[in-house]
């Protein structure tokens, strides 16, 4: 099975203090690739990850080596402006379709812009596979993909030909670790990582930032509640809870 | 100021009824309209809907644009992003709107790029520049640690996609002028599946459900992990609770998503909300709309002592403990 995952995009530099919570792949990174190798162990195959960003994103394409990937690769971007989404998504497309074929595109929960299953939708469009979006669980048979997916009441059970593209979500999976072997071959100079893309900004941004945007406060008659240690503290919890009328 | 002639809101319809972010954007779709004088449209597609299309009449809706079909039920990204790219086409509305639901967040970015354009996702509030007349959306930007106010200054169509729970839903009128206009349906056979439903496990009133909820007790990283948020599920459990968390528990597996509570996550508007081991950040907070807020925190100087009604400085997980054992 042809596996491949993309990481969360890296902003560009100077919006780099503003967006990016850690330097690296990040705990959702994390967990799509340990995701990606646990189905590469079950089903045989090839984990190959592409990072998305600006050229120091190339640090972050280097790290997913030491989990033990096939291949790593960056897509080379320049700005494109919070929320343009869709030109990151053509990119990123177009990057899997030269990479040649996949069985799975795999992505986690954060990309661009959060829990919005934005680029996800965009990049399945582009590539015009399905998508199969908030998956807990994925398992592969008789060529067919089947995932059990969170929905507004429930858990939907689907079934799809491969290619797809899957936004998962399932979290608490089995536990890997970089080993030093991949380490090592991560950061030796021979281990080039591959570039697609030149990186030039786009000039014409169809979303446009009007202005920052802080909500109104309201100011709040605050009561602070005191105690000598955690016991007196939960003592005065039980008080404030019970003339809120949510205990007897 | 260029005025808007057509706000048209994507509809989804579940169950039988319309979901309830269809409603509230009707509210809001009509309010924007006031401003530039546009008529307000609605799209739904589904099976077997025409009573629920004569229902949502009873909203003040100028027009109802409504596809009716098998092939619609149960909804497929493939079929209904056909369908909402050929209803845009044909009516050429220069706003549209669309709800966050789990369906809507994978159907509104599929159709902006089947026409060629972006969409404002995950919007916390909207407005109309009064000296353009185009669209202005309040988004998180940058993952959510900011918020900014966007618009698509060049866009023939503008785009947004807005949380549920956002806006109120709209008022029934009395004021009956709007119709329906049924759009042919057979051509949907043509249109390949992609995705297959083997079974559906409901979950119905186990199914979390932030939105709704009176009462929270949510829980961020002062709780220190799983067994923090163990104790908190007590807790919740003990007074009634639905039990919700920062968008970093999830991130870090010791809570599900369903139970993220921010910008990112649910907005939640509960008569009580109580806050353990939460810094207050503004892309949490902003998912809280609630009556009475109580915070628990160690630090001091956390920003969520400015959002409380009630502050205890102290250590969370072990004033939980406390509270659970007497």
């Amino acid at each position: 099975m042809r596996i491949l995952v993309y990481l969360k995009e890296i902003p560009p530099e100077e919006e780099r203090d503003q967006y990016q919570d850690t330097e690296g792949l990040n705990d959702s990174d994390k967990n799509v690739l340990m995701e990606a190798l646990n189905l590469r162990d079950e089903e045989g195959g090839t984990v190959t990850v592409m990072t998305i960003g600006p050229s120091r994103a190339e640090k972050t394409a280097r790290e997913a080596l030491t989990w033990g990937v096939d291949r790593s690769i960056l897509v080379l971007q320049g700005r494109n402006g919070t929320g343009n989404v869709r030109k990151s998504a053509r990119l990123l497309a177009r990057a899997i379709e030269a990479e040649g074929a996949f069985d799975i595109v795999l992505c986690g929960r954060q990309a661009l812009d959060g829990d919005a299953a934005h680029m996800a939708a965009m990049t399945a469009f582009f590539l015009k596979i399905p998508l199969i979006a908030y998956s807990r669980r994925i398992e592969a048979a008789n060529g067919k993909l089947y995932n059990w997916c969170m929905s507004e009441n429930g858990t939907e059970q689907t079934e799809c030909s491969m290619p797809a593209l899957v936004l998962s979500v399932k979290e608490n999976q089995k536990i890997r670790h970089p080993n030093v072997a991949d380490i090592m071959s991560a950061y030796a100079e021979s281990t080039a990582i591959p570039v697609f893309g030149t990186g030039q900004s786009e000039t014409e941004r169809m979303i446009q930032k009007v202005r920052e945007y802080t909500p109104k406060e309201t100011p709040k008659k605050r009561k602070l509640l005191d105690g000598k240690d955690e016991q007196e503290l939960a003592e005065k919890l039980y008080q404030v809870l019970r003339e809120q009328d949510v205990l007897e | 100021m260029e005025r808007s002639r057509k706000i048209l809101i994507i509809g989804e319809i579940q169950n039988g009824k319309p979901v309830p972010v269809t409603l509230e954007l009707i509210g809001e779709g009509k309010r924007l309209a006031s401003f530039t004088g546009a008529r307000l449209f609605l799209a739904v597609a589904g099976s077997g809907i025409r009573g629920i299309c004569r229902d949502l009449l009873r909203y003040p809706v100028d027009r109802i644009i409504a596809m009716d079909h098998p092939r619609l039920e149960p909804a497929q990204l493939e079929v209904h992003g056909k369908v909402m790219e050929v209803m845009i086409r044909e009516q050429k509305p220069d706003i549209v709107l669309g709800g966050g639901t789990l369906f809507g967040k994978t159907l509104i970015p599929s159709v902006a790029a089947a026409l060629g354009t972006e969409v404002m996702t995950d919007a916390v509030g909207l407005d109309i520049d009064r000296e353009t007349g185009r669209l202005l959306a309040i988004k998180p930007a940058f993952d959510g640690k900011q918020m900014s106010v966007v618009s698509m200054p060049e866009a023939e169509v503008q785009i947004a996609s807005v949380k549920p729970g956002v806006f109120q839903k709209s008022d029934e009128t009395d004021n009956k002028k709007g119709n329906i206009t049924m759009i042919p349906a057979d051509w949907l056979e043509d249109i390949k599946e992609q995705k297959k439903t083997l079974d559906f496990i409901f979950e119905g009133d186990q199914k979390i459900c932030l939105e709704d909820a009176k009462i929270i007790a949510a829980g961020g990283r002062g709780l220190k992990g799983p067994e923090g948020f163990e104790l908190l599920k007590r807790f919740a459990d003990r007074i009634g609770a639905q039990m919700g968390s920062t968008r970093p528990c999830v991130d870090a597996g010791w809570t599900l998503p369903e139970q993220q509570i921010g910008q990112t996550g649910s907005i939640t508007k509960p008569d009580l909300y109580l806050a353990f081991g939460i810094s207050g950040a503004i892309q949490h907070m902003t998912g809280v709309r609630a009556k009475t807020v109580i915070a628990v925190n160690n630090n001091p100087n956390a920003a969520i002592f400015q959002y409380c009604d009630y502050g205890i400085v102290g250590d969370a997980q072990k004033i939980l403990k406390e509270f659970l054992e007497n």
